[in-house]
């Protein structure tokens, strides 16, 4: 079914004033943009369903990254979605998940798709990659990198001389 | 402007033909499905452009997982993109750079930009988590999780010791 222009203006501009109040921090007004409040992580398999938990999830991350600013790149507007495209930068100057502040910037661009029941946002599905975050962070490298493979041939040493001795005796 | 019915249809096929050719193997007629080839991998800041660069990238990635294969989720038309939710699924039975083969198998959820200009095909931009496939090939662990945790202090003591002298002196 193809959507109104006038119904795919109304959900970018709900999209948009949900980005702006987590940009100011002002979590009520964003969770009030949401009929059911629900995000879902795909890289992690993290649901954080209903009210609360979305909020429990805001203050998470405005300790770990109190100056976290959402830019929109573009907006996608589907028949029961609008798909953005968004750049997400922050500082790490608070504890996250037992990992002390390390006082780094991270930037990553991401993509979330904001889930429509009509007119009413029922979802926001995220698609980002942890790997850059946690290369900005200082916690983790590139794998493919020089550096990344001796910490991987140090850390991971059953996985890579199996696949060394696998590949000398060509099984 | 919203494309018109004949046009999402037009656009459909050809993503359709896209992810299906890619999963038979058959590289050209996947090449074939664009105007101007090009991928871009957010995660990793890579770009393969034109023909030939798109072809070595096929070829790279089949090496590595020599039957990968994708599965469609679910498909969102916008005005100048088609959107897509899939899974891609594989054996890590090739070198991929400079890492052996782990004989590992993987399955990433991964979202798709297929960009267009009327029904012309310009540039395939995927979004994914890095981090999901080298936890899956066995090397990398969630820094999160308490193996991960130890692996991070052990292999970057420097990043985490400032972290912890930062949170001590309250700097």
């Amino acid at each position: 079914m193809e959507i109104l222009e006038t119904s795919a203006t109304r959900r970018e501009e709900l999209v948009r004033k949900h980005v702006d109040a987590e940009n100011a921090a002002d979590y009520e007004t964003a969770l009030a943009t949401f009929q059911h409040p629900r995000y879902e992580y795909v890289a992690t398999d993290e649901v954080y369903d209903g009210a609360d938990a979305v909020m429990a999830h805001w203050k998470e991350f405005d300790r770990a990254f109190p100056d976290q600013q959402i830019e929109i790149v573009k907006l996608h507007t589907a028949d029961d979605a609008v798909l953005m495209e968004a750049i997400a930068r922050g500082t790490h100057s608070g504890p996250f998940r037992g990992l002390p502040p390390t006082g780094r910037k991270w930037e990553q661009q991401f993509l979330a798709i904001f889930v429509f029941e009509g007119d009413a946002l029922v979802c926001e599905r995220v698609y980002y990659d942890t790997a850059t975050v946690l290369q900005q962070l200082g916690i983790a490298r590139d794998a493919t990198s020089l550096t990344g493979r001796l910490e991987t041939a140090a850390s991971h040493p059953l996985t890579i001389s199996r696949a060394v001795v696998r590949r000398v005796i060509g099984r | 402007m919203a494309p018109t019915a004949a046009s999402r249809k037009k656009r459909e096929e050809i993503v359709r033909e896209h992810m299906e050719s890619e999963n038979r193997h058959e590289f050209d007629a996947t090449l074939d499905t664009f105007d101007h080839p090009r991928y871009e991998l957010i995660p990793t800041g890579e770009v393969h452009d034109g023909p030939e660069e798109v072809m070595a990238y096929f070829k790279e990635t089949r090496r590595a997982f020599p039957d990968q294969r994708n599965e469609l989720l679910a498909l969102h038309h916008a005005d100048d993109a088609v959107l897509v939710e899939a899974v891609i699924r594989g054996t890590h039975k090739g070198p991929l750079r400079s890492l052996p083969p782990t004989g590992r198998e993987y399955e990433l959820p991964i979202l798709a930009i297929f960009m267009f200009d009327g029904d012309k095909l310009l540039c395939e931009r995927v979004y994914f988590d890095q981090l999901t496939v080298l936890r899956q090939l066995g090397i990398a662990r969630d820094p999160l999780s308490l193996t991960g945790r130890i692996e991070t202090l052990v292999t970057h003591p420097l990043t985490i010791g400032r972290g912890v002298v930062r949170r001590v002196t309250g700097r």
